[in-house]
């Protein structure tokens, strides 16, 4: 930026003295590096099961129809799938990272499914 | 009511009743996308935006509210089609009453019939017992109330099952892969 016309000139600051790198403690490197290294772990680590439950309303060819849709599923995965809600009460149908499961969870619901994720064992 | 496919669109014929039905679905439909979730009664609320899945998820308080209000945002995105809809359903002229769908609106009108076969349960508290009765009898016993929606899940699910013999043909013959 240009001083404007007839400034007085002031003495300038000196820059602080940096230390020597060598002789910087290094004490809260490691724990921040490790904290960040856990939770990009975490977030791609796919331990999240999306469970699908059996109710009396929803369709079983709608059902299937939304496996197909949402989860890309091939009929005989969905058909698998669909038949395991009728008769087991409910169905694993991806274990996936978290954010993906929130997305799946979200995805399947807004279809009117009964869904629920939660962390696999 | 019949469904047909031509080429990429899905035709809808009607006589007057089923239209003025299918208006009746629609505008209901309108009005409950349209409330915020907190605005609906708790059984249309449960149905529609239950929260179980958020808890089981590990979500905060805040996290919930914000997926339920996308969640939201969602079916009242819907409206402005659903309202296109009602029009020409409401237009009536010489039966039979049409509406024709692309493939990708066929698809959304499936899942919009299914939340009010969702909601009608959910009002009415149909369960698997109510869904579950064969006999005419079984079904006077019920309150009124209940043995009209009943008849309305089942008049949406045949039309659902129609539609998606059209949009979704592998998936309409599941059973086929079922029996292998």
């Amino acid at each position: 930026m240009a001083q404007p016309a007839g400034a007085a000139t002031k003495a300038l600051t000196p820059w602080p003295q940096l230390a020597d790198a060598s002789s910087m403690s290094t004490e809260v490197l490691p724990d921040i590096a490790e904290d960040t290294e856990e939770k990009v772990k975490e977030a791609f680590e796919k331990n999240w099961n999306v469970i699908v439950w059996n109710d009396p309303i929803n369709l079983m060819t709608y059902v299937v129809f939304v496996f197909m849709r949402v989860l890309a599923f091939t009929k005989e995965k969905a058909t698998k799938h669909m038949l395991e809600v009728h008769k087991l009460g409910k169905s694993v149908v991806a274990t996936e990272t978290h954010e993906k499961a929130e997305l799946y969870h979200q995805q399947i619901q807004a279809h009117g499914l009964i869904v629920t994720i939660e962390q696999a064992d | 009511m019949h469904v047909e496919r031509e080429q990429d669109r899905i035709r809808l014929s009607a006589n007057p009743l089923e239209a003025q039905i299918l208006e009746q679905v629609l505008r209901l439909i309108i009005k409950h996308y349209q409330l915020k979730p907190p605005q609906l009664d708790p059984k249309t609320a449960a149905a529609w935006y239950s929260t179980h899945g958020c808890k089981t998820g590990g979500m905060s308080e805040e996290e919930t509210s914000d997926w339920v209000e996308s969640l939201h945002s969602l079916k009242n995105a819907q409206v402005s089609r659903l309202e296109e809809w009602v029009t020409r359903l409401a237009a009536r002229q010489s039966p039979p009453v049409q509406l024709e769908l692309s493939f990708n609106e066929a698809a959304s009108f499936i899942t919009i019939l299914n939340d009010y076969r969702l909601f009608l349960a959910a009002r009415h508290d149909i369960g698997q017992h109510e869904m579950d009765l064969h006999s005419l009898r079984a079904l006077q016993e019920l309150p009124a109330d209940q043995q009209n929606a009943i008849c309305q899940i089942d008049f949406v699910g045949w039309l659902m099952d129609d539609l998606l013999r059209l949009v979704a043909p592998e998936a309409s013959r599941w059973a086929e892969t079922a029996e292998e």
